[in-house]
């Protein structure tokens, strides 16, 4: 049965579609240990850069690893390309970089990735021609020989994500890709994922880095306690439903003015003329902080508070420590090629 | 720099993987981590030591029969068992290792079939045993020749060795009877003359008539002869000597000699090819010579043994071993071969066997379970044994007329465990070749395509079927 689906909104092609999704790990007796991911329904355009938010146990991972088939749903249904994702053509389709890139250690960063491209059945030059392309993509020409044993977990990332790209996937899967990279390191690889989806490649992340999330991703989930507890585009998100912008054409200075100075007369203040927009980190920890209040963490490990929420409940000077990428716009790497 | 698409047919979506290209993979994947790992010449360096100094710790008698037990029973042999060892270790690693190390989650995402990625592991895991099986053989064969022949100076010597040591023989036995006919008759007429007890069985005193009429037929009182018909097939081709060998026990397990009178006559002429007088030792096997120009062209032998009244004491041999013929089937080399290669279809079955338990339980649990394997198919023979006897439990005190429930019981648990182990039962092919026992190629097919190709089969299957179940967790 083929499933495919037609956004109505932007008439884009929905290639993974999560209907009431629930996993629920049990132990040997089959008691009920820990409730993962509760009822999760989610959909996924081609092109779109989409990622999974939520403090540490949310529930990010074991959604990505459902994705990708490597675990099964306790119920609902997940639909890739209109198919199960645990059939072999569809994970033809995909491609996936684990949380921790758990690479042969003995082989080099050539040969992993001429492993990898020998089970998706590539033909020995084609397997060559895109094992070179991804070691200049990723900068490990000068160690690509070296066993990967020896390699920097920031280097053994970046083996990781060619994997991912050794089959040119339409589908990108990535668990905290550019968890262990620098900065100049991590923006490359945002660079490659947003020209990746320009050119029509779908990519579903999960991230701790809100930063990276809000830089990138087109549409984001936010997951707390195995739940969904918000969807859609940034803008939408951050965008304060409780207040009013009163939006003047940049022509018309003189009623501006007016308006300025009647509020200023009246309330004795300037007021700030812009677009309101919440910052997604205040958004992400408030979203939390409502969950918490208004119910108790029983099976979860997000009962404890994560890294980042941790992280984010320092001061402003702190967020700044971590790495900022620039913006999104202008950004896209112009030398992937076009998809078939 | 640019990264170029891969084209595909109708989006990709109709890509059916094959299955080879995953099974080439994963078994130059599972060479090079025996070889970068060091652990194939750990191997090699534990099998060379073993060649090395099993025969410098058990000397052997001297003989050039002596020597080949040495290296080809206990040093090959001892061998097999390290590598037997290893297969399971190696088996349990396989999959087990992708799992703990976390490497599963990446290669279990992408296309290659749970079959296809057992299939692999495996045959890369067979590569290397068998690479190393046979370099020990190799590495044996150049020891026993170096070694015997050096025994031998001269030509004639060497030739005598050839001839006597470095041949396979295959087993000829006489013409057995079927005493069913024979025992139903007395039967009827013992229970005619109500001789039969009551408590008694009608099969089982059936089955003690047949045994008693075979014991006897196969006993000789003083001065009595029996004769035995051999058929040759095709004849014998007059190039090679044909061995006719028995062990006759007397009425006492005494040390005392006996004499027994042969004659050896082709069967359908009556022409005597041989007549002698033997002195056995009750017990032990005798070995007569009949010589190849002798026995030429002959297409059915008849042996006739005469107990001379010198010996004053009625003496048998076992009806389940009457005498019997061993004629040559082949060289030494050939037969070696065989057994090599039985040896490999074990190692074969044996690292699969602790591949399965490696898909289904941990490291320790999956070695043990597999050790428990190996023990259970090496005592396999036993379970036939027991099986097929009708009482299990046995009083001095009492004489049965029927098995009680335990010893149904019991045959039923010994039954089991026979049809379960008995067919995946480890042979031990290096006693042939030492007992100059031709191994029959039927015997070669049966261990390659049961062991090391039907059972191997059977049990990927229920590995993939497992690891399709298998979920991938590490810390949820």
């Amino acid at each position: 049965m083929h499933a495919v689906q037609q956004r109505e909104n932007g008439n884009r092609e929905t290639v993974v579609v999560l209907r009431d999704l629930t996993k629920i790990y049990r132990d040997f007796w089959r008691r009920t240990r820990i409730r993962a991911v509760q009822h999760l329904s989610i959909e996924v355009s081609r092109g779109e850069v989409f990622g999974l938010l939520g403090p540490n146990g949310s529930g990010k991972t074991t959604t990505l690893k459902m994705l990708v088939g490597l675990l099964h749903p306790t119920s609902g249904s997940i639909s890739i390309l209109g198919r199960s994702p645990r059939s072999a053509a569809t994970r033809h389709l995909l491609g996936y970089l684990p949380e921790e890139s758990l690479l042969y250690p003995f082989l080099s960063a050539r040969e992993a990735l001429d492993f990898y491209g020998q089970l998706f059945d590539l033909p020995a030059a084609e397997r060559r021609r895109r094992v070179d392309q991804l070691l200049e993509m990723t900068g490990l020409v000068h160690v690509a020989d070296r066993p990967i044993g020896q390699y920097s977990r920031g280097m053994v990332r970046r083996v990781g994500l060619a994997q991912a790209l050794i089959n040119d996937p339409d589908i990108i899967v990535l668990d905290e890709p550019t968890a262990g990279m620098d900065p100049l390191a991590s923006r490359q690889v945002k660079d490659i994922l947003r020209s990746l989806a320009d050119h029509g490649r779908t990519v579903i992340l999960s991230s701790h880095l809100l930063a990276d999330v809000e830089d990138i991703c087109d549409r984001i989930a936010v997951l707390y306690n195995g739940r969904l507890r918000a969807v859609g585009t940034v803008e939408e998100l951050l965008v304060h439903e409780d207040r009013f912008i009163v939006s003047l054409p940049a022509a018309d200075t003189d009623l501006l003015r007016m308006i300025t100075g009647e509020i200023r007369r009246r309330m004795g203040s300037e007021p700030e003329v812009s677009h309101p927009r919440r910052n997604l980190e205040d958004f992400f920890l408030e979203l939390i902080r409502t969950a918490k209040d208004t119910e108790t963490a029983d099976f979860s490990g997000a009962s404890e508070p994560g890294l980042v929420a941790e992280y984010l409940s320092h001061g402003e000077e702190d967020k700044h420590t971590l790495p900022r990428a620039s913006s999104r716009q202008g950004n896209g790497n112009d030398n992937i090629a076009d998809p078939p | 720099m640019t990264i170029s698409p891969i084209h595909r047919e109708d989006g990709g979506r109709a890509h059916r993987p094959s299955a080879t290209c995953p099974i080439t993979a994963l078994m130059l994947l599972s060479i090079r981590r025996s070889v970068r790992s060091r652990l194939l010449l750990a191997l090699l360096i534990l099998c060379a030591g073993t060649i090395t100094f099993v025969p410098l710790a058990i000397r052997g008698d001297g003989t050039p029969e002596g020597y080949l037990l040495v290296f080809v029973r206990y040093a090959l042999g001892g061998s097999m068992a390290l590598l037997s060892v290893a297969a399971i270790w190696l088996g349990c690693l396989a999959i087990d290792a992708e799992f703990e190390q976390g490497s599963s989650e990446l290669l279990f995402s992408k296309p290659a079939s749970r079959w296809s990625i057992w299939m692999g592991n495996l045959a890369g895991a067979a590569i290397v045993l068998t690479a190393v099986m046979l370099l020990a053989a190799a590495s044996v064969y150049g020891l026993v020749r170096l070694r015997i022949f050096s025994v031998a100076a001269e030509p004639e010597e060497k030739s005598l060795l050839r001839e006597r040591l470095f041949v396979a023989r295959r087993i000829v036995c006489p013409r057995q009877e079927d005493y069913r006919v024979r025992a139903s008759r007395l039967l009827e007429k013992l229970d005619r003359n109500r001789w039969i007890g009551a408590g008694m069985a009608r099969d089982e005193a059936l089955r003690m008539l047949q045994y008693a009429l075979a014991v006897r037929d196969a006993s000789l009182a003083p001065g009595q002869s029996r004769t035995w018909i051999y058929d040759l097939d095709n004849g014998l081709t007059g190039d090679h000597a044909v061995l006719l060998k028995f062990r006759a026990v007397g009425p006492t397990h005494g040390a005392a000699a006996l004499f027994l009178d042969w004659t050896i006559s082709e069967g359908l002429s009556g022409r005597t090819l041989l007549e002698k007088q033997i002195r056995c030792l009750p017990g032990r096997e005798e070995t007569i010579v009949i010589p190849a120009a002798a026995a030429g062209g002959v297409r059915l032998l008849s042996v006739r043994c005469t107990n001379p009244r010198v010996n004053r004491t009625p003496l048998t041999f076992d009806p389940a071993r009457l005498p019997w013929l061993e004629i040559y089937a082949g060289g030494f080399e050939a037969n070696y071969l065989r057994s090599v290669i039985i040896l490999c279809a074990n190692l074969v079955f044996l690292c699969s066997i602790g591949m399965l338990s490696g898909c289904i339980f941990s490291l320790p649990t999956a070695a043990f379970t597999s050790l428990w394997w190996l023990l259970m198919v090496n005592l396999a023979p036993y379970f036939h044994t027991m099986a097929g006897k009708r009482f299990i439990f046995y009083s001095h005190h009492e004489v049965k007329s029927a098995p009680t429930f335990w010893d149904n019981l019991f045959r039923l648990f010994f039954s089991l465990l026979d049809r379960l182990f008995y067919p995946l039962r480890i042979t031990d092919p290096l006693q042939q070749v030492v007992e100059a026992h031709s191994i029959p190629w039927s015997q070669v097919f049966y261990e390659v395509l049961f062991k090391g190709v039907a059972a191997v089969l059977v049990m990927s299957l229920v590995a993939a079927l497992i690891l399709s179940r298998r979920q991938y967790i590490r810390n949820p």
